[in-house]
């Protein structure tokens, strides 16, 4: 070795010598492999190798100290792409430590994995049980219970066993129970909200009434039931009378009154406006079929009312005297927020 | 029967505990791969070998303990710099703590041991 190596000699030469690492664990390892030789070289005194030893040796050192494997070993087609495929992982993995909150779920995350093991013996159990038990994401009986505890105790021995001592087929075994129980707790986490929501629904299903465009609110649900009418108050307490009500984009809001009940129509012909509240509503007789009922239809007798012709055109009209849509003649719809 | 006895040398040991060094080491400030060998020296880790602190700075990267960044120079080489992040961080503090409680029991089973 009488000319002695350039940075550059000996960083090929231990890169050789790591020829077996798999590529992505080699370019991450000996990424500035060359700068950091040049440093080394920059020092007076003695050349690289009479500071460093071979380059052989330092890539035995090197290997060591990365935490990497034995030289040599086999290396069949299986094995070269799970290595390929978890370098990649571990590239995306580093380069998500960017984000402060990757990082902090990468120091927390392995706290988890006993309420890990824990939720996927759990999720497996109720799978198994599924068939043979009521639906739901709790055990139905006493049996369904032990049966879940002693599945969720199996899981958790398997956790805490470690992959290490599983054999290969166990290990692919294992890593089958895990994505089933992941896709069955997703599964189970998507359903809850459709199954056991009892939010607000609005349905806009515009439904042109015969006077007038507006929007039907169905499914007003409130807590106790459907919302049939609405009682405007003033911020001082006051009943309001005649209010109109509109969506965003001018539509008239319009309820459909319960079931047993229907909105009063005047004497005199002019069917109520549909959006004022609250609405005239009195109780239904009895007359079969709610499609008799509507701003245009007639109830063989209607509770008469002298009622001041109301226009029918949505938008701000002039409110008439007291008493315009006058829920008088309305024995429920006295304005009380207690009603229904 | 044979049986094998070590006897402990501080290059042994110091397997064990180069992360820690390292942690440590840039804990103080941030440095370059041939400046961290440098310092462990001069703190008295003479053993220390330039390859092991390369490794174990690219390792204790890959494991996302350390930010890193290049500093270019004029005169020489870029140098990439190292430095800890929140997981480093937290990484020196546990190790440290286990170093310590380690040691004080060492000490502490080594009271009575005149080292002459």
């Amino acid at each position: 070795m009488t000319p002695p190596m350039t940075p550059h000699d000996y960083a090929a030469a231990v890169r050789a010598a790591l020829a077996d690492l798999p590529a992505g664990d080699r370019d991450a390892l000996l990424e500035d492999l060359d700068e950091h030789l040049a440093e080394v070289a920059a020092e007076p005194g003695m050349s690289l190798e009479e500071r460093l030893g071979s380059p052989e040796a330092y890539a035995a050192e090197l290997r060591a100290a990365y935490g990497g494997r034995p030289p040599g070993g086999g290396s069949s087609r299986g094995r070269r792409l799970r290595e390929r495929t978890s370098g990649a992982v571990r590239r995306v993995h580093t380069r998500l430590l960017v984000l402060p909150p990757y990082r902090q779920a990468a120091v927390f995350a392995p706290e988890l994995r006993p309420a890990w093991w824990v939720l996927r013996g759990y999720a497996i159990a109720l799978a198994v049980l599924a068939p043979i038990s009521a639906p739901g994401l709790i055990p139905g009986d006493i049996p369904a219970w032990v049966f879940t505890l002693a599945v969720v105790w199996g899981s958790v021995w398997l956790g805490r066993r470690g992959r290490a001592q599983a054999s290969r087929w166990g290990r692919v075994l294992l890593l089958g129970a895990n994505l089933v129980a992941v896709v069955l707790v997703i599964t189970a986490m998507a359903d809850v909200p459709s199954t056991s929501s009892r939010g607000v629904a609005f349905d806009y299903g515009p439904r042109p009434e015969i006077h007038t465009l507006g929007v039907q609110v169905e499914n007003v649900s409130a807590f106790g039931g459907e919302v049939t009418n609405i009682f405007p108050y003033a911020a001082d307490g006051t009943p309001l009378h005649d209010v109109r009500l509109y969506d965003q984009d001018g539509n008239p809001i319009m309820l459909e009154p319960g079931f047993d009940q229907e909105i009063v129509i005047p004497c005199d012909g002019e069917p109520p406006i549909r959006n004022a509240y609250p609405l005239p509503l009195r109780p239904a007789d009895g007359r079969p079929g709610r499609a008799a009922r509507g701003p245009a239809a007639r109830g063989p007798e209607p509770a008469c009312t002298p009622a001041t012709p109301a226009s029918p055109t949505p938008g701000p009209t002039t409110p008439g005297p007291t008493g315009t849509a006058t829920p008088t003649a309305s024995p429920t719809a006295s304005p009380s927020p207690s009603s229904e | 029967m044979r049986s094998t006895v070590l006897c402990v040398d501080s290059s042994q040991l110091l397997k064990g505990v180069l992360d820690l060094a390292v942690l440590a080491v840039l804990a103080e400030r941030d440095s370059y791969g041939y400046d961290v060998v440098r310092r462990l020296r001069e703190a008295g880790l003479e053993d220390v070998g330039d390859a092991s602190v390369y490794g174990t700075l690219r390792r204790l990267f890959k494991a996302g303990a350390l930010t890193s960044y290049v500093v270019a120079s004029d005169e020489g080489p870029h140098r990439k710099y190292y430095g800890l992040n929140d997981v480093g961080r937290s990484l020196l503090q546990t190790s440290a703590k286990t170093w310590t409680s380690f040691a004080a029991t060492m000490n502490d089973l080594l009271k009575e041991v005149d080292p002459g």
